[in-house]
């Protein structure tokens, strides 16, 4: 009893200090960080009975952008809070020196600004609550900025509290080593002044990023050498894409042929997503939030495909204020406008129309001929609208139309030899989204319209490829506990498709009318684990024609991330599958017995950060391909798979084609304030066994390596410049060795050797691009020099031959290109 | 979209002699089939024109194989009667050949098929096989039987391997195809200057197809200005262009009615 008595006055004699029960990362500025700085600020904290900081002061400073950072780390600490004599919990004041430095500063992982009526909006608190609790807050500065670091994956909710202005919530999703970007505009409540909610309208991710998807930045894009700005041209210096022969505007997705890729449009399938010169996107980029691009691997939402996608995706934030810009160069001219027609709505209208005709038909006009040159152009018009359950209704009408011909006459002479191509597509859609304040996600995107693809020799015959779709894509999503998400989605589209091929050079005549009903639907929950998390999905794929024909794809897939530090881990495995085409189907409808494709694709792969400014991020992967629709060639081929050169497989068609594709691939990039740039590498060997008992044989678009090495640095006083260097293996051709005379029809026909066992040269082009920006009251003026295949390379893009195929004359690149650019932006 | 790569071809064009026309390696560039329409199971004449710019020496071989599942059509006859490893005279060599025996619907024309192969010497193994299962009267060579896979294991360059079609039928003789007769209009100067344009008329009798007659032009030198000129109402005027230097060349005439029927005419001039 004694004993414990003098333990007691023991006790309250000898009062405590707070302890810290919890640290949180302070966001580490900027520019220090790129500069390789450290510091430390020593700080006085008052603690309060809770456990919680309620003040604090800087008492050794280490500059304004230092303190501020540790300032608002303080208040997120949570402390055990100190003892009185007596045992019991009081308030204190203490001090703590909080430390930077580069080495273990944390990623960043959201930041954005508070946007007044008036301008930037300064110490305004901004809060990050995740599932389980945790929150953390940040102070704007002065420009209205704020940031969050080292935020644990999975949602989290964010908000602003400012009295007098309307409140919402919405939710995020953190993904270590992706900054998400959050713009709040807080609108003050102006009926009911003495309510205390608030508006915020938050520019966020709106789904769970794909975990092998890579994405770049609207900046990184616009101003890439050799890519006139282009979004999605700007993929093709992404790791695991291939350069497509000609770069006429395809993407080759680690091995596949670009028929096995796909584009979307706010997850919604589009016919093509290039203009056939492969120079421009078919929408204005300006108009999209993000480009996701999706190299394989990736989860249930996507299907019907063997190789990878992009998705491009409208921004379903409305403008700021009215802005534009109006470019031209020598290939073509682009409008954009943007404008708040309403409180809540939103006008954008966006063109595009190619030059080269313009200049080229009054010149050629007069001649022996008549030829229309190379022309595309397309047109956007858009309406979004906010509504007052925070949900988006999202109206758009694009189109977009390509067109080539010569012929040798007047064009209403039916005789005149001629041949012409035309590439179109008008569609419409509406899309739906709705966040609510509890996490729940819905988006229904609605698109519809006709598209056609033409190609006509005059007066041979035409062929064609037309169709009518409508797809459907809804998607909901909730939270899980700890962190994760469950999607749940219907991916459908039915199509009526018209074709005909009836060139009698090409191969024997066929005309297919039939429809197609796709109504695949999907599931995908994320759990989080601590560092861990998994997707396991399913995506179970029927398809029916109407003659008759129907199947089934049932696709598991699954996809891990670990977080071990600052390293990330990933991994995946799944099942791809991909249908047969309508008019391999249509042969025989219902007694066909072919199946769908399909691609056991695996991938593990690792990023990580390499001190202040480098980043690492590595992928080896390996797929499988089984049952590989085969045979029937002919020319027509071209319409829905490379056109074969060589002997045609003219068997029935058999799902008898086996594949294998092995590769790694490597993006080392580079982010300071001023510059962007990074190295891509990708190294692969992809093959193909067309029929039981053939060789193995390279596929025809198999490039064993791929390098890229780009840059872009602000030199400051508006002044950019960039280069990029590229260098890719040469696709695989079929060589011809002999050729037999046909003294009848005086012609040469090939005799052909083994089927893709000669190799074109590689590809080699170094391009540079400067830019210079002047920037005046109300708009700025850019212009810029895109010097395209600086060394003029002359690289051999298709094998061809001569008359009598004595001799290879291989089509080569464009040469030399300076493409002169302006543009004014309002 | 590869389809784009035949119209970049497309967008190539130019003025002057075609390459085409200019003979720079061995080519069986003619076969002349007398008659060109005939009874199954009755002979031809075959006169192969065989030119050889390099003067490296050639052989021929002149075999009758009409494909059939698994083999010729002709596979029933005597070798001599299918098979012939003519000598040379010049730039000619012939052969007799007997068309396959085929049953045939009235007023039908198939078409047999004539193949020649030239070779410099030493190239082409199979001739000196066929010359010896002609000697001994064996086999047919195997590896005549598929051309295709008899180039595969071929040289590209001095080898030429031609085909010829033979029309088939039961149509009374005057109904049946004839070859055309090539006439110059004037006679081939004997001398040209260098660089030299020349128009080269011909007159074409044709008594029985006239509809798809063209007449090609081939040089051992200089070149004509296309490779097929149009045969109109019996008279085509052909352009020549001299070479930049001087020299003996050799000039070649054919004219081609699409049925088979076909004429050679070979002329000679000094480019000065």
């Amino acid at each position: 009893m004694l004993g414990l008595l003098l333990t007691a006055l023991a006790l309250a004699a000898e009062p405590t200090l707070p302890t810290l029960q919890a640290a949180v990362p302070a966001v580490y500025p900027a520019e220090a960080l790129e500069a390789g700085e450290s510091a430390s600020v020593l700080l006085q904290l008052d603690v309060d009975a809770t456990g919680q900081v309620v003040d604090v002061v800087v008492l050794e400073s280490a500059g304004d952008a230092f303190d501020s950072a540790a300032i608002a780390a303080m208040y997120d600490f949570a402390w055990n809070p100190a003892m009185d004599g007596d045992g019991n919990a009081a308030g204190a004041r203490i001090q703590y020196r909080y430390v930077f430095s580069p080495d273990t500063a944390p990623l960043l992982s959201t930041q954005g600004d508070v946007l007044g009526p008036d301008g930037p909006m300064q110490d305004v608190t901004v809060r990050a609550t995740s599932m389980d609790g945790t929150t953390r807050t940040s102070l704007t500065d002065a420009e209205g900025h704020y940031a969050f670091a080292g935020l644990a994956d999975g949602t989290w909710t964010i908000d602003i509290i400012i009295p007098g202005y309307e409140q919402e919530t919405a939710a995020l999703d953190i993904v270590s080593g992706r900054v998400s970007e959050v713009v709040f505009r807080p609108v003050i409540i102006e009926e009911t002044p003495d309510d205390a909610d608030l508006v915020i309208r938050v520019s966020a991710p709106r789904r769970t990023p794909e975990i092998t998807e890579r994405a770049l930045t609207q900046d990184e894009i616009r101003y890439l050498p050799g890519t006139g700005g282009d979004v999605v041209r700007a993929i093709q210096n992404l790791p695991g894409v291939a350069r497509p022969p000609l770069n006429i505007g395809q993407l080759l997705i680690r091995g596949t042929s670009p028929e096995d890729s796909a584009y979307y449009v706010d997850g919604v399938r589009i016919p093509i997503v290039f203009h056939f010169s492969g120079l421009s996107t078919v929408v204005a980029g300006d108009s999209l939030e993000e480009v996701v691009f999706f190299p394989g691997n990736f989860g249930p939402r996507y299907g019907n495909i063997l190789g990878g996608g992009v998705d491009l995706r409208f921004d379903p934030v409305l403008p700021e204020e009215t802005n534009g810009f109006v470019s031209i160069d020598v290939f073509q001219a682009t409008i954009f406008h943007e404008q708040k027609i309403g409180e809540n709505t939103a006008l954008t209208i966006s063109g595009r129309r190619s030059w080269v005709d313009a200049i080229l038909n009054p010149i050629l006009k007069g001649g022996s001929s008549t030829i229309q040159a190379p022309r595309y152009y397309d047109g956007q018009l858009r309406l979004v609208h906010e509504t007052e359950s925070n949900g988006t209704l999202d109206a758009l009408v694009f189109f977009s139309d390509d067109r080539f011909s010569i012929i040798g006459g007047e064009e209403d002479d039916p005789n005149a030899f001629g041949i012409s191509l035309a590439t179109t597509f008008q569609k419409a859609r509406l899309s739906w989204r709705r966040t609510t304040a509890d996490g729940w996600r819905a988006e229904t995107t609605l698109l519809a319209g006709p598209e056609a693809e033409i190609f006509e020799i005059r007066p041979a015959g035409q062929a064609f490829e037309k169709a009518f779709a409508v797809g459907l894509r809804h998607e909901i999503s909730r939270p899980l506990t700890g962190g994760g998400r469950l999607v749940l989605g219907l991916d459908s589209e039915v199509r009526r498709d018209s074709l005909l091929y009836d060139i009698a050079a090409f191969g024997a005549t066929e005309e297919v009318v039939t429809w197609r009903f796709n109504p695949a639907v999907y599931v995908e929950p994320t759990f989080v684990t601590g560092n861990l998390r998994v997707s396991p999905g399913m995506r179970f794929d029927p398809l029916i024609q109407s003659d008759g024909f129907g199947t089934i794809a049932v696709d598991p897939r699954i996809g891990a991330r670990y977080e071990a530090g600052a390293t990330g881990l990933r991994a995946s495995f799944g099942r791809y599958s991909q249908f047969p085409t309508t008019r391999q189907v249509a042969e025989i409808g219902s007694q066909s017995n072919l199946r769908p494709a399909s691609s056991w694709q695996s991938s593990v792969g690792v990023n990580q950060p390499l001190g202040p400014f480098f980043s690492l991020d590595a992928t080896a992967f390996y797929n499988r391909l089984n049952g590989i629709v085969v045979g029937r060639e002919d020319t027509f081929r071209f319409f829905s798979g490379p056109p074969p050169i060589g002997p045609f497989d003219t068997d029935p068609y058999a799902n008898d084609g086996t594949g294998q594709v092995l590769g790694a691939e490597m993006q080392l990039r580079m982010d300071t304030d001023s510059t962007t740039a990074w190295v891509s590498a990708t190294v692969s060997r992809s093959t193909r066994v067309n029929r039981p008992g053939d060789d193995t044989r390279l596929f025809g678009y198999d490039q064993p390596i791929v390098l890229t090495a780009v840059s872009t640095t602000e030199l400051g006083k508006g002044w950019r410049i960039g280069g990029r260097v590229r260098y890719g293996s040469g696709n695989p051709f079929t060589p011809v060795v002999n050729r037999i005379y046909s003294l009848d029809k005086r012609e040469f026909t090939p005799i052909y050797g083994p089927v893709d066992s000669a190799r074109l040269p590689g590809f080699f082009s170094l391009d540079a691009r400067i830019d210079k920006q002047w920037t005046f009251a109300r708009w700025d003026f850019s212009m810029y020099l895109d010097l395209q295949n600086a060394t003029n390379a002359q690289n051999p893009e298709v094998m061809s031959w001569n008359y009598d195929f004595s001799e290879e004359t291989p089509i080569t690149s464009l040469p030399t290109i300076p493409v002169l650019g302006f543009r004014a932006d309002w | 979209m590869r389809i784009l790569a035949p119209l970049l071809l497309l967008t190539a064009c130019g003025m002057g002699p075609s390459d085409e026309t200019l003979l720079d390696e061995l080519r069986v560039i003619g076969a002349v089939i007398e008659p060109p329409e005939i009874a199954p199971g009755e002979s031809v004449d075959v006169t192969a024109t065989v030119v050889d710019p390099l003067e490296a020496g050639m052989e021929l071989v002149i075999w009758a194989c009409t494909p059939t599942t698994g083999g010729c059509a002709e596979d029933r006859l005597p070798l001599a009667e299918r098979l012939a490893v003519p000598q040379m005279d010049g730039n000619t060599g012939t052969a007799t050949l007997r068309t396959p025996i085929v049953p045939l619907p009235e007023d039908t024309v198939i078409s047999g098929i004539v193949w020649l192969l030239a070779c410099e010497p030493g190239l082409c193994d199979v001739i000196e096989d066929a010359r010896a299962a002609l000697a001994d009267d064996s086999g047919f060579p195997d590896a005549l039987r598929n051309p295709v896979t008899l180039l595969q294991g071929l040289p590209l360059t001095g080898v030429s391997l031609a085909t010829r079609s033979v029309g088939l039928s039961n149509r009374p003789e005057s109904e049946r195809n004839a070859n055309p007769v090539i006439t110059l209009t004037a006679p081939l100067p004997e001398t040209v200057t260098a660089e030299e344009e020349l128009d080269f008329p011909l007159d074409i009798v044709d008594d029985t197809v006239t509809d798809a007659l063209v007449a090609v032009g081939l040089t051992t030198g200089g070149g004509f200005g296309a490779p097929l000129f149009d045969v109109f109402e019996g008279r085509a005027d052909l352009v020549y262009f001299a070479p930049d230097q001087s020299g003996i060349v050799d000039l070649y005439v054919i004219v081609e009615d699409g049925d088979g029927g076909s004429a050679v005419w070979t002329g000679q001039t000094t480019v000065e």
